[in-house]
């Protein structure tokens, strides 16, 4: 009877949690893949098998989203890969001073996670404000510092790129990209860094042979964190782009579903396009996941 | 200091206080340029904010102003009277919806995952790494695709363009990531103390509430102060899921008001200190406590 009790009582203290995945969670998981395979409207709940219908349009058709899709596809791609790069970069860095015992860094420390508090739709407000074509600040500062001649149009117009998006995104992200890359260089003990000193090494060789390697674990992990979120990011993209038209140039897979969806009101054409935006997604951390595995076992 | 090494001691006084001397200088070097770079980073971070202050504060016909001044020409409190006067704003409605809907959503989502955070860190059972899992690659899934079939879920229910359906959405979206951090808290506090009150005589239960929830009530907050954050701030579904204007939630609020107020940006600032304000307090309050959680919780 006691045996029993102990076993059930895991199943009893998750069984809450376990209820509300399945009804909000897994079930419109499974629920949105059948929709991308069926021609579901947008009011009433109909929905009709069409098989692989929607893909097809995507892949082949002419109109609508279809034009947009390749390109989304690659802008999405470009769209990551800058931004976790940038935040990966400016993340070391950061976390690298931060792990320094500088006096006065716990000042610096939560002056850096600000941009993290700031809600998402208001710092991209602001940063269209910045970007302002006559009076933001970003026009001011690269034309006084030489780097422009005239002031940009930067964000807003149907031909507008991604980059400006790219640069709010490093700087939202920069704040949690850096705390979780300090916490792992602090888990790395002193005497490693000491010990390697009494060997003559230097500091260059010291990252290169101590940090680098015992920093790959929580890089990887925190790569793929990271990479998951921005491949799905909305709220920059939509608050930065026109109002009126869609922005061929800066259109990526979150935006592109959500018009399709919600716009247009094809909501089994918007759920295609997210299904083909999560198998490219776990392509790429199955095959990380993959390689991350193989080789914890060869070192074990 | 560094301590004298032997061959260091071998080398005559006025040689050994020149190289001291020059150590210290590098030494003094290296500290100057971590500390410039630490300082640019920071700025990076910060200026925005400071713009987004410095606009809200300005009178109107000085914010587009060819030349940058980060202090306020002329210091006023007029865009924030404008925007809480301001009808098309209607930011105290707005702050209420937001409130409600972010906090009952959390509520719940805190309480029912702080009992499957306990059971995942203290109980091996079967099904239990599959559960783990699937918290884990649900972020892959793109936010598009749950927000379809939650859609439909929510007409059919007829619970689309109420706070009741935007709350079982972001009840949703919270739970893996709230189960996550719990658990990492868990297994910050040592198995000993309940099995001492359970030996003593104390159901599991009585343990949990007795025992466990004191010692991890720090770590709660800091995990609903998370998941509050994230719902407060939350774009998409409360673009999508409420249409009314008496229901908007502040996220869409804003941006519509910036609809209104074109290129006015003084009380767009103004309306997003309002916003952010209580949000970048609050996150400052409890950052170091919920970094812990979600760094451990990702990297274990």
């Amino acid at each position: 009877m006691n045996a029993l009790k102990r076993k059930a009582t895991p199943y009893f203290l998750i069984l809450p949690t376990l209820i509300a995945l399945i009804m909000f969670s897994v079930y419109p998981f499974v629920s949105g893949l059948w929709y991308s395979l069926t021609d579901i409207k947008f009011i009433g709940g109909v929905a009709n098998w069409v098989g692989l219908e929607n893909f097809e349009r995507l892949f082949t058709g002419t109109s609508s989203s279809a034009t947009y899709f390749y390109k989304a596809v690659q802008q999405n791609f470009l769209w990551t890969i800058s931004v976790i790069l940038g935040q990966l970069v400016l993340g070391y860095i950061t976390a690298l001073l931060l792990n320094e015992k500088l006096p006065g860094r716990g000042i610096f420390r939560t002056l850096i996670m600000l941009p993290w508090a700031i809600p998402s739709v208001v710092m991209a407000l602001t940063w269209q404000w910045m970007y302002d074509p006559f009076f933001g600040l970003i026009n001011y500062y690269l034309k006084a510092l030489g780097l422009i001649e005239k002031y940009q149009i930067w964000v807003g117009q149907p031909n507008s790129t991604i980059w400006p998006q790219v640069v709010v995104a490093i700087w939202r992200g920069l704040p949690f990209m850096a705390i979780m890359l300090l916490s792992g260089l602090q888990s790395i003990p002193d005497e490693m860094y000491e010990a390697a000193k009494m060997d003559g090494a230097s500091a260059l060789q010291r990252f290169r042979f101590i940090t680098l390697p015992l920093m790959r674990p929580v890089t990887v992990v925190v790569t793929m964190l990271t990479t998951m979120w921005w491949w799905n990011s909305f709220d920059i993209q939509k608050v930065m782009s026109p109002v009126q038209s869609l922005a061929y140039n800066s259109m990526t897979l979150p935006l592109l579903a959500w018009y399709e969806a919600f716009q247009w009101k094809h909501l089994g054409r918007g759920a295609a396009i997210s299904v083909i935006s999560l198998l490219i997604m776990s392509i790429f951390i199955i095959f990380n996941a993959r390689r991350e595995l193989g080789n914890n076992k060869e070192n074990s | 200091m560094n301590p004298i090494t032997e061959s260091e001691a071998l080398i005559s006084r006025p040689i050994r206080k020149r190289l001291l001397t020059r150590t210290r200088a590098r030494r003094w070097l290296r500290m100057a340029f971590s500390y410039a770079l630490l300082i640019l980073i920071t700025l990076f971070c910060v200026f925005p904010i400071a713009w987004i202050l410095k606009t809200a504060l300005e009178t109107p016909q000085y914010i587009r102003n060819p030349q940058i001044q980060w202090i306020p020409l002329k210091f006023t409190l007029q865009n924030f009277i404008d925007v809480i006067g301001n009808p098309r704003a209607m930011i105290g409605r707005s702050y209420l919806n937001s409130f409600l809907v972010a906090s009952v959503s959390t509520l719940i989502s805190t309480i029912i995952t702080v009992l499957a955070g306990y059971a995942l860190s203290r109980f091996s059972f079967r099904g239990k790494s599959a559960f783990a899992i699937y918290l884990l690659i649900i972020n892959m899934v793109p936010g598009t695709l749950i927000l379809i079939s939650m859609f439909v879920f929510l007409v059919k229910i007829q619970l689309v363009n109420t706070h009741l359906g935007l709350i079982i959405y972001y009840t949703a979206i919270g739970l893996p990531l709230a189960v996550w951090m719990l658990k990492s808290y868990f297994d910050t506090i040592p198995i000993d103390l309940e099995e001492q009150a359970m030996i003593d005589g104390t159901t599991r239960l009585g343990a949990i509430r007795y025992v466990i929830l004191p010692l991890a009530l720090p770590g709660i907050i800091a995990v609903t102060v998370y998941v509050f954050l994230s719902h407060w701030n939350e774009y998409m579904a409360a673009l999508t899921i409420v249409q009314a204007p008496s229901l908007r939630t502040l996220p869409v609020q804003i941006l519509n008001f910036m609809g209104f107020e074109r290129l006015d940006w003084g009380p767009v600032m103004a309306y997003s200190v309002i916003v952010s304000l209580p949000v970048v307090i609050l996150f400052i309050f409890a950052q170091r406590r919920f970094v812990g959680g979600l760094t451990a919780g990702s990297i274990k």
